[in-house]
């Protein structure tokens, strides 16, 4: 049957979305949008905002964007779109658009230059720095706004060009502990299922994932099944109270970081309930353990001598739900006449423990054989356009390489030197070349061993946490600091030279979303004043540092497809490849593993993926280990860094809204978006604000160890926190609630806990 | 009875409150302003369906009838429609009272003017009319005729309302669709916290347009609230 369905696709019958139910937010936007006059082309693109992708139609007129509407044919959103989504029309067009290089001369003063001139300064400063300091004096931070071809060429300019380790990516702030989930369960990166089993499944399990506002299209999905089968139930395990609750048939509010306990004791119910598949356990997983710092294989009676420390009935108060809960939603997976897809966002990757619970609900599918079949799976949903395409498939942390390759590994090494034509030797190992996470790159800022950085597409100076820690110390070291962005920001305050780039349709791109789609969209419109597209400026300085042999393509509007080629190369024979330029150019983008132009679904699904050997038990493979297996991971409750106490007896959570994005930098100069979210404000439960005589509106100060904040009080209205707690979101560059947040990291995958520590809240 | 079946079915919202207490109101927009207003004269059965006429909130006002008292604050917007907010000065809410027009309120979407929409009546706002409101946010005027009508239709000023109706107002910020096929924002701010927005824009509640798309429950999803504050930046995006 699958192969009938591949050959179906083969043939060319269009199969959009999977599902026959009606697209969503067809007639009144799409009459209103046809009624538009004067617009002459609509083109697709994929949104520039969150990991969603969702297509859009982007309406051209005169050579400039003049309407956004929903993508019809977008299997992703079916025409939907959200609030932000159609800000995407007016993104290009705040009235402070960064339009022209711009130096910092000796006074101190930014002044105006060519582009020759800031090109010219990067690559001499740049020279002279690794001439004198070594290669590892200059770095680069980018992020998973980058198009593919543009974290190619900074890779290929970083690590085959100045032959430095020293990249990586915001994307360390966001998903990195799902990278590492990934890779340490199935041993290949990224969601074996699709957003086709948001159609398909019984049970929606949203852990730490307010979906409706961060991913919206997607929650609709999930309420549009809902609506067509009255047995499905979308289950909202979270900390705090937001707006996915009214969407949610129950929302079971958890103490903070007891989502260890909470997964182990579900797991508990099924093992020791007799719930678990023991043939799929037996076929395809193993049971694994971290003794001493060594990875250690144990068996079904040691793991559930384990689980022993996890009953409900002994976890239920420290995780604040009740041991029936747990258990019925433990039964719930266990059931196996129900499909189950679990769902999360930052609440479980900005975890100083993000890498133990992606492991521990990825056990809950695993025992329950609810993996790699359709409508059932661990989904992890991504915050940036690209970071899947780009952090992850390109390999822009500093750590990694095209398909998951490491730079640890030498023969991955020499396969992509290989392709890139440069000699053996060329990309250093660790050891060549140290590993830079995000925060020890920022340390390094600041400590002055590395010093120049070029922070591109992303806003650390507003997004990285415990910036107190960090960036008066960066000031004072004085690095060389080269920022390309579209807007002024609080990064862009610190740089020595700006540059302009330009965004979104503003040049030719390819991004990949969340479920291994990856899509193309054109340039449609000229860049702003005399920006440029990323991709060419990093070409642009490394040829200038005598690199320019990484890049022949001539930059004629051939680059990005040049690149994208070149890069394919290294997906081709990995369990990643990609579909080629010109498939990604015609389609609504393809989810790889492609071959022969089809798309995967169902990856380690005989039925749906080429790559499962043939002969597989139940045609399941987990091929990304060497074992052919998945990893059941023991892992146990380990208490968070920071709690609060007397002095600090608040839990600060922060996180986002669906108006704004991120750090607000495109979506506070969208008039709508910032009318409908002025400016941040602090949530604060009812109770705690009447015992300290706080009044909505009052401002407050919110005090850490590490900083404090003053800003407004809002009580539970939007967000519903529960005592104790208090939540703000970090868009508002005017209240940098980051320099409160404490910088504790997940020591596997480095990822800062932005969720939890602890602050005193006091009327100001 | 429908007042009683909308009562009842309201009483269950803790956005009931707040409409009450006016501490939210809606505010003029194209069509959809209308007809809230309009809704109002069908509740009231006694003022003839006519969106631009000026309504006596204190004439309209049922006390002891919460779902009109929250009426009669359209009305209040109405009058108060076309006044042009001065962000950061101070707003002399006397003047404001007296400047107060009716207009027609399918006009004032279209001919792009930001109208003075009013603000919560939270009491401690309301004495402190015409100060500038931290954050830089100015109360305007409108702030001084809610009292008025609050009082006249004897609700209570609720001083338990929340940062944002306090210190931001709504806003009628000319066309309610950024583009053509761009989704309207929301006319009026949301009730208290309320989320459900079908829970007063569904069929059975005459004048109140229903949602187009029932189906589909996170409406502020697409939909957003407009609070009349001034843009950190100019845009120039042309439809």
């Amino acid at each position: 049957m699958a192969l009938t369905r591949r050959d179906v696709i083969r043939n060319g019958l269009v199969v959009v979305g999977g599902t026959a139910a009606a697209p969503l937010f067809r007639g009144t936007l799409q009459d209103g949008a046809a009624r538009a006059a004067g617009v002459t082309t609509w083109h697709k693109a994929p949104c520039r905002f969150c990991g969603t992708g969702c297509g859009v139609e982007v309406g051209v007129r005169d050579s400039r964007v003049v309407a956004v509407r929903g993508d019809e044919q977008s299997p992703v959103n079916e025409g939907l779109l959200c609030a932000k989504g159609f800000g995407l029309a007016k993104i290009l067009y705040g009235a402070d658009r960064l339009v022209r290089p711009r130096i910092r001369n000796s006074a101190g003063q930014l002044v105006d230059a060519t582009w020759d001139e800031a090109l010219g300064l990067i690559a001499s400063k740049w020279t002279a720095l690794v001439a004198e300091h070594g290669r590892d004096s200059v770095a680069m931070f980018g992020s998973g706004q980058w198009t593919i071809p543009e974290g190619y060429a900074a890779l290929k300019f970083m690590k085959g060009g100045i032959r430095t380790n020293n990249l990586e990516v915001n994307a360390r702030f966001c998903m990195a502990s799902a990278v590492v989930g990934y890779l340490t369960t199935y041993g290949i990166d990224e969601p074996s299922g699709c957003y086709d089993d948001l159609d398909l499944a019984d049970d929606f399990f949203l852990w730490g994932s307010n979906m409706a506002e961060m991913h919206p299209m997607l929650f609709n999905r999930i309420l549009r099944r809902r609506q067509a089968d009255a047995g499905v139930r979308v289950h909202n395990l979270t900390t705090f109270g937001h707006m996915t609750n009214q969407g949610a048939d129950e929302t079971l509010v958890f103490k903070p970081h007891s989502d260890l306990y909470l997964a182990n004791a579900m797991a508990h119910v099924l093992v020791n309930e007799g719930l678990v598949d023991t043939a799929f356990i037996g076929n395809h997983a193993v049971f694994m353990r971290n003794i001493s710092g060594t990875d250690t294989a144990i068996d079904l009676a040691a793991y559930t001598a384990f689980l022993d420390a996890y009953r409900p009935g002994d976890v239920a108060t420290a995780v604040g739900i009740s041991a029936a809960d747990i258990t019925r939603m433990a039964r719930l997976y266990g059931d196996p006449a129900r499909k189950t897809v679990s769902l999360w966002t930052m609440g479980m990757n900005q975890h100083t423990r993000g890498v133990w619970i992606n492991n521990l609900v990825h056990n809950l599918h695993l025992l329950t054989g609810k993996v790699a079949r359709p409508g059932n799976g661990p989904l992890s949903l991504t915050g940036q356009p690209s970071a899947c395409g780009t952090c992850r498939e390109v390999g822009t942390f500093t750590h990694r390489l095209p398909s998951d390759r490491v730079v640890a590994n030498a023969a991955h090494r020499a396969a992509v030197e290989s392709v890139w034509g440069v000699p053996a030797g060329t990309i250093p190992s660790p050891a060549e070349s140290p590993l830079t996470d995000a925060m020890a790159m920022f340390e390094k800022l600041a400590n002055g061993s590395i010093k120049s950085v070029w922070i591109n597409t992303t806003n650390p100076f507003q997004s990285m946490p415990n910036l107190d820690a960090y960036l008066p110390r960066i000031r004072a070291a004085d690095p060389f600091i080269v920022v390309s962005d579209i807007y002024p920001s609080r990064t862009v305050d610190e740089a020595d030279v700006i540059l302009p780039s330009a965004c979104w349709v503003e040049k030719e791109g390819l991004f990949g979303n969340t479920e291994r789609r990856t899509q193309h969209f054109a340039k449609l419109v000229p860049a702003a004043g005399d920006a440029r597209p990323d991709v060419w400026q990093f070409v642009e300085v490394a040829r200038r540092m005598g690199f320019g042999h990484l890049f022949p393509a001539a930059w004629d509007g051939q680059l990005e497809r040049s690149l994208f080629d070149e890069y394919r190369q290294l997906t081709l024979g990995t369990h990643h490849d990609l579909a080629t330029f010109d498939e990604l150019v015609a389609s609504r983008g393809l989810r790889w593993p492609v071959h022969d132009g089809v798309e995967t679904k169902w990856r380690f699904n005989a039925a749906y993926d080429p790559a499962v050997a043939p002969g597989a038990p139940d045609g399941i493979e987990f091929y990304g280990r060497a074992d052919k297996r998945a990893v059941v991971w023991a892992r146990p409750y380990e208490a968070p860094p920071e709690i609060p106490d007397a002095n600090y007896p608040f839990w600060l959570c922060t996180g986002r809204v669906l108006e704004h994005w991120h750090t607000g930098t495109m979506t506070r100069r969208v008039p709508e978006l910032h009318r409908a979210v002025p400016e941040a404000v602090c949530y604060i439960n009812d109770a705690d604000a009447a015992r300290l005589g706080v009044g909505g509106g009052d401002r407050i100060t919110i005090r850490s160890r590490r900083g404090s904040v003053q800003m407004r009080a809002e009580l539970p209205c939007r967000v519903s926190v529960p005592p104790g707690l208090v939540y703000v979101p970090f868009f508002d560059e005017d209240y940098l609630i980051n320099k409160v947040v404490l910088g504790a990291v997940d020591p596997q995958s480095k990822q800062p806990d932005y969720k939890k520590c602890a602050v005193s809240i006091e009327k100001a | 009875m429908r007042n009683g079946l909308i009562l009842n079915s309201l009483l269950f919202c803790p956005a009931l409150l707040l409409l009450a207490t006016g501490a939210c109101r809606p505010v003029t927009g194209e069509a959809d302003a209308g007809s809230m207003a309009d809704a109002a004269h069908v509740h009231d059965g006694s003022v003839p369906a006519d969106a631009g006429t000026h309504l006596d909130a204190g004439h309209h006002a049922d006390a002891s009838h919460p779902f009109d008292a929250a009426m009669s604050h359209d009305a209040g917007t109405l009058e108060d429609a076309g006044t042009q907010r001065d962000a950061g000065l101070p707003v002399d809410s006397g003047a404001a009272v007296d400047s107060g027009t009716a207009v027609d309120a399918g006009g004032t979407a279209d001919s792009g003017i930001t109208a003075d929409s009013g603000v919560s009546v939270d009491s401690g706002f309301t004495a402190d009319s015409g100060t500038t409101a931290d954050a830089g946010f100015t109360v305007d005027a409108g702030s001084a005729v809610d009292a008025a009508v609050a009082v006249d239709s004897g609700a209570t000023p609720d001083a338990g309302v929340t940062a944002v109706d306090a210190g931001w107002t709504d806003v009628d910020a000319g066309p309610r669709r950024a583009f053509p096929g761009a989704p309207p924002t929301m006319p009026h701010l949301p009730y208290g916290c309320e989320m459900n927005c079908a829970m007063c824009h569904a069929a059975s509640y005459p004048g109140i347009p229903p949602v187009p798309h029932p189906e589909r429950l996170m409406c502020r999803q697409c939909h957003v609230p407009q609070y009349q504050v001034a843009l950190r930046v100019q845009n120039t995006f042309l439809p």
